[in-house]
């Protein structure tokens, strides 16, 4: 596989939307070749870096809903 | 995304629903909080979507819970708001993590001061973006869901997720590598 379309398949390669062969293909070619290796880098590290300004879920909200669906479930088998 | 686990055959009604349903509650939760205007609006949608689930349960083919239930949430905000399409909850406040308190928000490590450099230019560098851009790389980046799903819940196709997704990135790449931050995150 080339850096072309290394480069096409970059993102959905790094947002594990590929599939499995083409994933080989991708992962092989990142390691041998230093310019798309330095560009999933970048990528890499934007996508975490974005996931990290994630506002953080209430728990006490999560919580709530959670004892909520197990009440469902659990009326269910009554 | 298929569910590898398996469920046997004459799993209740009960048993689906813990298996395909109760492990997204958080993803739901999340995603309602996009969507809905208020944190109320978004626990009573979610709310309404596990009790449309449960309903459904035994309807459900087994595939793709995650995206059933997106799009079941989908439909209880719209039902909410009576309008066409819901808009993402949209302000720096929606987005960013709140502030730590207590004494170990206040030990300001230098990683930690960092770290809030960094988090600082990534808010801005999202808001510098256009609405339907930031809104798929919030649903994709930070609440996790796949092309396909950002796609049902924005009601938009899944190549315009990928356009707009890969189009946003490259230009915060952009705007973050101008004010100094390498793939390191540390100013050059």
């Amino acid at each position: 596989m080339g850096c072309r379309e290394v480069g096409r398949l970059l993102q959905p390669f790094l947002d594990g939307e590929i599939d499995d062969p083409r994933v080989v293909d991708v992962a092989d070619h990142l390691d041998a070749c230093l310019g798309c290796g330095v560009e999933a880098d970048a990528y890499r590290w934007l996508k975490a870096a974005i996931a990290g300004v994630a506002r953080a879920d209430d728990p006490r909200q999560l919580q709530r809903l959670q004892v909520f669906a197990e009440a469902l479930a659990t009326r269910g088998e009554a | 995304m298929e569910d590898e686990r398996t469920l046997p055959r004459d799993a209740t009604a009960s048993e689906r629903f813990r298996h395909y349903v109760t492990p997204e509650v958080p993803v739901l939760l999340r995603v309602a909080r996009r969507l809905a205007g208020s944190a109320q609006d978004a626990e009573d949608a979610v709310q309404e979507t596990l009790i449309r689930a449960y309903r459904a349960i035994d309807r459900f083919d087994g595939r793709h819970p995650r995206a059933w239930l997106l799009t079941i949430l989908r439909n209880a905000i719209r039902n909410m708001y009576r309008r066409a399409r819901p808009r993402l909850a949209d302000s720096p406040e929606e987005l960013l993590r709140l502030p730590a308190a207590g004494p170990e928000g206040r030990n300001g490590t230098e990683e930690r001061v960092l770290d809030g450099v960094i988090e600082a230019e990534i808010v801005e560098a999202l808001f510098a973006l256009g609405q339907g851009f930031r809104e798929v790389v919030v649903l994709v980046d930070v609440d996790g869901l796949a092309y396909q799903e950002a796609a049902d819940v924005l009601g938009i196709p899944t190549g315009t997720v990928m356009s707009r997704l890969h189009r946003a990135r490259k230009k915060m790449r952009k705007r973050l590598e101008a004010a100094g931050f390498t793939a390191q995150g540390i100013r050059r």
